[in-house]
Formats: C-alpha cells, structure tokens, sequence
C-alpha cells in the first residue's frame, strides 16, 4: 500500500515537472519581467487543472495522512513561536492530504519522550533533533538515512547548506538530518551606553579587531567598583560551558577535534590552558567580574546593566530587544587570540530528522525539506527574527530588510563565516567529563595543566568508544 | 466524604482546650510572645519566594528584566496573566490538573484505606511480605523504571489516555504506610465491642477506622491532590495531546532552550498555586483537635 | 502489632478458618496490591533484568553482561562519590527536617491565634514546583545575593554558596529543608490530632510542665507518625534530585553530584540503561537496608 502510494506521489511529480518545464519554456516566450509572472501563474493553473484530471484517473482520491512532529516550539513559549506555529500548519496548502499533527515536549525531556517511544515502536514521523543529541541517536540506529531522500530534493543537496552544518548531520558519507532552525554561535554582547561613557568605540568594525588584551583592557574601563568588590562587572566571567569553551579556541585557531573527530585536539599550542589561565587572570588578578557562580542568570545580569559585556548566543539578539526595548547594544565574535588571525566562534543548527519507524516517511519528508525551503525560511525570519542554515538566505532581499530593522543581525554572517565545531560527538557524555574539571580549575580546586591532561584523557576515551561503535 | 461528623469532633477537642486556656492563656503571655516571634520570622521567611512569584507575576516584561529582585512591581501589569491564559492556555490545564487530582484523591483514598486497613488490622498469610514488596516500590529511582511503567500502559493500549495517566495512580505505597501507622494508633476497644454485635469486617472499617481516620484521611488526600497536581514526568511520557496535558506540562512549554519569558511562568505558577491554597486552608481545620474517646478509657 | 480477633458465631475447622480469614485479608489488599503489582513490581524487575544486559532502548540488541555493570559501579570514582554525597544529604536532612517538622508543629499548636496563617506559610514552599523554587534560591545563593547580604551586615565571612565544593552541598540542603518541613508538620499535626486529648487533661491536672508533657505523652504517642516521617524522607532523601539538577547540576567538582542524577543521566543522556539500572539497584540495596534497620530500632520500642 505504500509502495503503491509512492509510485503515484513521483507520477504526480513527473506531471509537476512537465507542467513547471512547460512554465518556463513559456516565460522565456515572454517579453516583459510582468508578463512572465503571469503566464506562470496561467501556466500554474493549468498545471492544478491538469492535476485534478489527473488524479481522477489513478485514483478517485488520495488517503489522508497525519503526520506527527515532535518538538519543543511550543506556541506557548511567546507570540513569535504561535505565529510560527499556525506557519506551519500551511504546509497543507501544498500537500492537502497531510494534516500537520504536533507533539509538544519540553526541550528537556525531549529525548526521555523519543526513549519511550522508541522502546514502545510508537515514533513521530519528524523529530526535532537538537544538534546535542541527532548524532547519538544516528549512531543508535534509531534515525533513517536520508541520502535517497535527498537524491529525489535537488534543494536538500549538500550544497544549499552552510558547510559547517556537514559534520553534525553525516556519518561516514550518510545523511541522517536536514538543519533548519538557526545558524547560531557565541558572542559577546556588549552595552553600546558604556562603551560610550568609557570612551570605547562601540562600531563593530571596531571591536571585531579586539584580540584578548584588548578585551581585557576594555573590560577594566567598563568594570566600576566599591573598593575591591565590583559593582558592575566589566567582562561577566561564567562557568565556561563548552560550547563558550571552543569558541574560545577556535579565535585561537585551535581545534577541539582532531582530524576525523576520534580524539580531542584542543591543547596543541597550549590553547586550552590559555583559554583557562586568560579567564583566571580576569577573574583574580584583574577583578573585571563578579564571582562566577554555578548557574548564574548572566543574561539578566546584562539586562539589569550589572554587567558591560556578556558571553550569550546569538539567537538571544531578538529576545534581548523585547525584553528590554530600552537597552543599546551589539554583538562581537570571540576576539582573536594568542596565534589566531581574527575573531572566530563555534557554529551550529538545530535539525530535523526522520525517526527510522516513522509512519509516513514520503509525507514526513516532504515536510522536512519545505520547512528548511528558501521559501519558510524567510518566513521564518520574518516572524521570528532568526536566520538561516542556509547559504543562498543571506542573499535574499527579505534578509536585507530585516537587517535594518534588526540592526544586530546585520554581522551574523560575518561572526559566523570560519565557525568551529561545536561538541556534537556524544555530547552529553563528553560535558558530563568536562563540567567537573573545568569548574574545579575555575575555583582554583584543580591545578590547570593537570585539568585539561584529565579532560583530554577522559574526553578521548569517549570519544575513542563512539568510533569504536560505529567500525 | 462526611466532613461534618470530622468538624463537630475537632469541635468538641476545640472546646475541651478552651476550658483550659483561659488560665493558661493569662499566666503565659511572656511564653506567647516567644512562640509569635519564632512563627513570625518563620512566616516571613517562607513567604519571601510566594511575595517574590506573585509580585513578578504583575510585572511587564521589561519591569522584570531590569529589576528581578524588586517584590512590589514599578509598574503593575496584568500582560503575563493574559499571557498565561492567552497563549498560555493555562485553563485548558488547570482543568485537566483538577481532573487527574480529584480522580486521583477519590481513587487512590478508597484503594489505599483498604490496604491500609488489611495491613494494619487483619491478619493473613503472607501480611508482612506484601507489605514489604509496597513499600518496596518506593525504592526504585524513576529512571530506571519509567520506560518499563510506560510500556506496560502502552501494552495495555492506555497511552494518550486519562485513565493511563490516572490508573496507576490509584495504589500508592506513600499512602498505604501513612494510613497503616494512623490505623495503628486506634484503640481496639471500639472494633473488638463492634464485633461482639455482630458487625461485618467491612463494617467495622467503614464505620469505625474510617470515621475516627478522618484527620489522616484528610491529610492523605491533601498530599495525593498536591502530588497528582505536582505530577510531570509520568503524565509527560504517557500524554501525547496537549490538549489533556496537566499544568506542570502546561508550564514547562513555556520555556525553550533559548526564550523563557519568565513573567508568563510565575503568573502560570500564581495561578496553579492559588487552589492548592484554598484547599490547604480548607482541610487543615479538620486536622487540629483530638479524637475524643466517649465512654471509653476512663 | 495490631492482629485483629476473629470473633466467630460457630466453630470450623481451622484450615477452613484460616483460608477465610485470608480471603478477608486479600480482598482489602487486594486492589492495591494488584495495581502495584502491574504497574511497579513488574516495572523493578525488568529493570533488574536491564541491568544484567547492555540495554539502550533504542538499538534492537542488548548483549547479556552478567555482573558486568555493577562491577563497573564499584570501579567508578563517581559512583563512589555520588553515593558519599547522597548519604551524607540523607544524614543531614532526615534528622533535621524531622525536627523541625515536629517543632513546627508543636508550636503551630501553642499559637492560639492565627494558627490557620502560620500553618499554611509554612506549608506554602510544598506547593510551590521546586523549578520555580530552585530559580529563586539560585538568586538568594548569588555572591551578592540576598544571603550573603544578611551575612555581611553580621560581619560573618560570605561565601560564594553554589561554586565552593564545601559550601554547595549545604546550599542544597538549606534549600530542601526548607521546601519540605511544611508537608512533614502537617504530617505531625495529623498525628498530634490522632492523641487522645484526654492525656493532655489528666496530665495537666497532674501539673505536668510542657517537656514532661512532650516526653511522656506526645512523643511516645507520635511513634506510629515518627517511624512514617523517618522512613518517608530517608527513602525521599536517598533519591534526591531536581534541586540539584536545577541548582548546581551536581557541581562544582561533582560535590553535590547525588545517586539518581548519576543513573539519570547514564539511563536517558548517555544511553546506558543496563548500568544506570545497575546502579539504582545498589542504591535501591541501600534504602532497602536502611528503611529495615529503621523499622527495627522502632519496633524494639514497641508501646501498645
């Protein structure tokens, strides 16, 4: 029954092809840029009016089918994820036998549901991956691969995407998930109402040059004190979660994978002691920040002016702007340092994948590569004020608009050329190694150079494992 | 449930405190203004993170952002709740919670009291092993045993369901033991003469343990109607529908990894919290005062 | 322990009385037992199959390992760590929000007035989800927080709560009590209605002061309620988890890392199913084992 549902689906999209080469031979016919557009919406008439001929012929009518997404956009989290929410159900307007069903989980149990469902046989038809966990499940055999999928969608080619999206969605040459949501990194964002009250020049073109000096120079202008205690902290120093920890390598040109991602490469040139010995500097000797603490509300502290600069994504731009309209300021990569050649930071997408007992796999699949289509992904933008994995977006006139509305946006493509790697092999069991040493060294429990000896050991036996499994 | 036979005892304990007090009351106003300081300090203490919650739950987005640590808001604003009830869709939940809590207090309450009663009062083979083997459930973490719970409702075609979410509910180990260690305390002075008029072992639950259980029964379905309202995980896996998620689901979609509007969150919890308060302050006068021994006990 | 008297009409053969009597036993426990059975029992013993397996629930094989994964359990450092700390928050708050439950209590009863109030101030930190909890406490535990604002205006050192591995796990245990004494004082307040007040009358005839009272009346009384409150926490305490998880995430340096974040995160993040159950089942050993030696040291002190 699926077989033969398939095989008309592709006649159908044969009679699409001839009817869409027939639109073009037309347009070309054509003079002016106006007529164009209107032979092709004649020629897309005729092509509905051969359709529903068509489809009489085959088949009285096509089975309906409910396609079932997991995710955590809930349209609860805030109007921007509604408007996107009701987007999406649209997608009917191109398949209109599908009915879009989603399966709200909040983003933390998004895997214990994916677990149970698994372990039940009962599995969505799309899953939202976040790019923490779509290579694990890959590597578990629970997702599809998609290579033949992609054959069929000359838009879903390689290509199209940002080639920093490679790693996190292909396995040895197979394609397990297509990036739709984001093209995200870590950046330091920064009050332009300090800077110029410090005399520091708040242009991009200006703090894009900083290197590590250069911050922490700033960073002692901006900090204001009441004696040795700091009253506003210059340069907010977190606990550095790893994704801040390779942006901080990649500026240095350093690696946090070695070459085929079986070992870690992230203290060749000392990189990730000078990560740590730069961060303690600022912290003890330079006094710029408040003490760091275990899971500290940075962002607030930024938003409450408490801090100058502070480390966050770059998906929070939009966020910060509603939260407090009031508030100037703008964005910088990590600034270059010791043996790097400029500002550089991590660089990720979240995904969509095909769960390998899905129901509706051609239907699931259909959705998947409109949502990451040039088309929704503008949509997208302009609902949400979020960019795209995709190379050809930033091209787009829709991109242009929306940068002089939302000035910060403006530098995205530039931060985020040259991103590094974020952590996608075994995630969870990587940070879970990694966590502990990197807070006993930032509170002085754990001499540095022994941390990162133990954070490679540790780091490269799971790392090892994961390559073992996979042959 | 007849609350009204509970309120006349507890009445009548009120009152045989009374006739005490009143010279009590007059040699001890140092004793008392000791106790009020330690209860009053307390109070504030714990209302802190309440006063905290409900006054950022009336706050603006901004009004929080800038300022978390203020309790009475700049600028009043009523924007989070209609978030909360607009895009929030906090009724939906709120009804399914009231749904999941109510069945879960009546269920559980009759299931529990007659194990309790069975482990308490009765003697049978193999009494204490299966009392172990309750008790026992309790032991496990979730983790291990969530996915397993869940396949057996799956198996049973109860996913998705209310009565999945509920039906396991039904038995609980917490409650069996508290119920047990109260039906302990009864004297058996009132069942053994039951028994010599004749009365069935039903009867003798129904009209004696229960009725003189009534604090602890009350307390039971408190905690059962607060566990069942605080439940997440177990509804979380079973539910795929928001539409019959409970509120602490409800809630938890409000955040994502990169937005939170916290403001949404605490008017959401505000909300949640106000009706286990009014039924706290409901059921704990029927659980001051003491059982009243008429004609039994000197 | 209480065994009820059969009072029969006619005599009957023993065996047939006993089966009888059984039947009555097993039809009050009947449903409970049933449910319990289906929807837990069967639950723990997969899981104690699990835990001899290399299990994922995701992959369709899970090689059978035998003792392998306990084995593991006792060469990893964490493990070892894990299992300090979580005995070490169960030694701590046990006895501490017992007290102070009991106390609570006992004080909610002397306040003539108000009493309603003050019960439900303390009860509200029970309704209130500990998410929303955990991201407040996180504030009061800031360096500048509201803590250690108190403690400077005292001229006391002011540590920085959640990122100093001696002071964290204390953050956490501050924060429990205080989140869970109000449920164990109604709990309390239960059992103090249960005592007949009778007691209370005749000892206050006898001129009895408020700790003779305590001593000789109300705790003895409240034996059934201690040994609930006891057992109920300890086994509640050995499986602490969401404030640490929300708080520290068992940081820093893993000294608030507790057992059931441990098997959490190897079950549901790292896809080690068969070791995490492995896990559970050591820690489940030791509640098991706790939980009987304190019904004992309880039932030697038998009353009535």
């Amino acid at each position: 029954m699926n077989e033969s549902k398939v095989s008309r689906r592709k006649a159908l999209k044969a009679l699409g092809l001839v009817a869409g080469s027939g639109a073009v031979v037309a347009a070309l016919a054509g003079c002016g840029e106006t007529q164009v557009v209107e032979v092709v919406k004649e020629v897309a008439v005729v092509q509905e009016k051969i359709v529903t001929v068509t489809v009489p012929e085959q088949t009285p009518q096509r089975d309906n089918v409910t396609i079932v997404m997991q995710s955590w956009w809930a349209p609860t989290i805030g109007l921007p994820f509604q408007a996107w929410d009701e987007h999406i159900r649209t997608f009917s307007n191109t398949s209109p036998w599908v009915t879009l069903e989603v399966e709200y989980v909040p983003w933390g149990d998004m895997i214990k549901k994916y677990l149970a469902g698994v372990a039940a046989g009962d599995v969505p038809d799309v899953f939202h991956s976040s790019i923490a966990f779509a290579r694990d499940l890959w590597d578990q055999g629970t997702l599809e691969e998609l290579s033949e999928f992609i054959k069929t969608t000359p838009d879903m080619a390689e290509s199209t995407f940002m080639p920093a999206t490679t790693p996190y969605r292909n396995s040895q040459g197979k394609w397990f998930a297509i990036p739709w949501e984001g093209f995200d990194g870590r950046a330091l964002y920064y009050n332009v109402a300090h800077f110029e009250e410090a005399g520091l020049d708040p242009a991009f073109e200006s703090t894009s040059q900083w290197d590590w000096d250069m911050l922490l120079e700033a960073s002692q202008q901006l900090t204001q004190r009441d004696g040795d205690k700091v009253t506003r902290s210059g340069f907010l120093i977190i606990r550095p979660h790893m994704e801040y920890f390779c942006s901080w390598l990649y500026c240095q040109d350093a690696e946090f994978y070695a070459p085929g991602e079986t070992k870690v490469a992230f203290n060749q040139n000392d990189a990730a002691m000078k990560m740590v010995d730069w961060h303690l500097a600022a912290l003890n000797d330079h006094n710029i920040s408040i003490p760091i603490v275990a899971e500290r509300p940075d962002v607030n502290l930024f938003q409450q002016g408490q801090a100058s600069i502070a480390q966050n994504g770059h998906w929070a731009i939009s966020k910060m702007r509603t939260d407090v309209p009031g508030l100037k300021f703008d964005l910088m990569g990590i600034p270059k340092g010791p043996g790097g050649s400029k500002m550089r930071t991590v660089a990720f997408t979240n995904l969509h994948a095909l769960p390998t007992k899905a129901r509706h796999k051609d239907d699931a699949w259909d959705f998947i590569a409109w949502q990451a289509g040039l088309e929704q992904q503008i949509k997208k933008l302009q609902l949400m004020d979020f960019p795209s994995p995709r190379l050809d977006f930033y091209e787009t006139n829709e991109w242009k608009i929306q940068t002089q509305r939302v000035p910060q946006l403006k530098n995205l493509p530039t931060m985020l050329e040259d991103g590094g790697a974020w952590p996608y092999v075994r995630f969870s069991e990587v940070n879970n190694t990694y966590t502990p040493i990197m807070e006993g060294m930032m509170i002085g429990q754990r001499e540095v150079g022994a941390g990162v000896a133990d954070m490679e050991t540790g780091i490269n036996e799971i790392l090892g494992k994961a390559a073992e499994m996979m042959g | 449930m007849r609350i009204a036979g509970v309120s006349s005892r507890a009445e009548a304990g009120q009152l045989v405190k009374e006739r005490h007090s009143t010279a009590w009351w007059v040699g001890n106003i140092s004793k008392m203004t000791v106790v009020y300081t330690i209860l009053i300090v307390t109070a504030l203490v714990f209302l802190y993170p309440y006063f905290w919650m409900v006054g950022n739950a009336f706050k603006t987005n901004e009004g929080f952002y800038t300022d978390p640590y203020r309790l009475i808001p700049e600028q009043f604003s009523l924007d989070a709740m209609r978030a909360a009830l607009g895009i929030g869709r906090v009724h939906i939940y709120l009804k399914n919670s009231t749904i999941f809590a109510v069945v879960g207090v009546a269920g559980q309450l009759l299931v529990d009291a007659l194990a309790a009663f069975a482990f308490a009062r009765l003697s049978f083979r193999g009494r204490d092993v299966l009392f172990v083997l309750v008790l026992a459930t309790l032991m496990l973490p979730y983790s291990v045993v969530l996915i397993p719970s869940y396949l057996i409702v799956y198996w049973f075609g109860l996913a998705n369901t209310y009565v999945g979410v509920m039906l396991p509910g039904f038995a609980g180990a917490f409650g069996i033991f508290l119920l047990r260690q109260f039906f302990l305390n009864i004297p058996s002075e009132l069942e053994d003469a039951a028994r010599i008029d004749g009365a069935t072992t039903f009867r003798i639950f129904w009209q004696i343990i229960v009725p003189l259980a009534k604090p602890a029964l009350l307390t039971l379905g408190l905690f059962i109607f607060i566990f069942q309202w605080s439940s997440y995980v177990w509804p979380l896996i079973v539910l795929k529908d928001w539409d019959k998620y409970p509120l602490t689901v409800g809630i938890a979609l409000f955040r994502s990894t990169t937005w939170t509007y916290w403001p949404n969150i605490l008017a959401a919890t505000t909300l949640g919290t106000l009706p286990l308060i009014a039924l706290f302050l409901l059921v704990q006068r029927y659980i001051i005062g003491g059982i009243t021994l008429s004609g039994l006990k000197g | 322990m209480q065994i009820a008297r059969t009072s029969e009409s006619r005599p009957r053969p023993g065996w047939l009385r006993d089966l009888q009597r059984d039947a009555l036993g097993y039809s009050f426990a009947g449903p409970a037992v049933i449910l319990l059975v289906i929807f837990s029992i069967v639950a723990i013993v997969v899981s104690l199959w699990i835990s001899f397996h290399e299990w994922t629930f995701l992959r369709d094989e899970r090689p059978w390992v035998g003792l392998d994964n306990y084995a593991k359990a006792l060469d990893d450092p964490v493990f070892g760590k894990a299992f300090r700390n979580t005995a070490r928050y169960a030694a701590i708050v046990v006895p501490a929000i017992t007290g102070l439950g009991l106390l609570l209590a006992l004080i909610g009863n002397e306040a003539r007035q108000g009493r309603a109030v003050f019960r439900t101030i303390f009860f509200i930190p029970t309704l209130t989800p500990l998410v929303v909890l955990s991201f407040l406490w996180i504030w009061l535990f800031e360096p500048t927080g509201s803590f250690n604002i108190v403690l400077e205006k005292l001229g006391l050192p002011t540590p920085n709560w959640l990122m100093d591995p001696v002071m964290a796990p204390f953050a956490i245990i501050i924060m429990s009590v205080w989140a869970h004494v109000g449920y164990y004082m109604v709990i309390f307040m239960a059992g103090l209605a249960d005592i007949p007040q009778i007691y209370y009358d005749a000892s206050e005839v006898d001129g009895a002061n408020v700790f003779q009272r305590f001593w000789h009346i109300t705790l003895p009384l409240l034996r059934n309620t201690l040994i609930f409150v006891v057992v109920i926490l300890a086994i509640g305490a050995f499986q602490v988890f969401d404030q640490v998880y929300l708080m520290t995430r068992g940081g820093p340096d893993n000294s608030t890392e507790v057992m059931q974040a441990l098997i959490y995160k190897q079950g549901f993040e790292f896809f080690h199913m068969g070791y995490a159950s492995a896990m559970a089942w050591y820690l489940f050993a030791a509640i098991a084992f706790f939980t009987a030696i304190q019904m004992r040291i309880f039932r030697s002190q038998q009353l009535y």
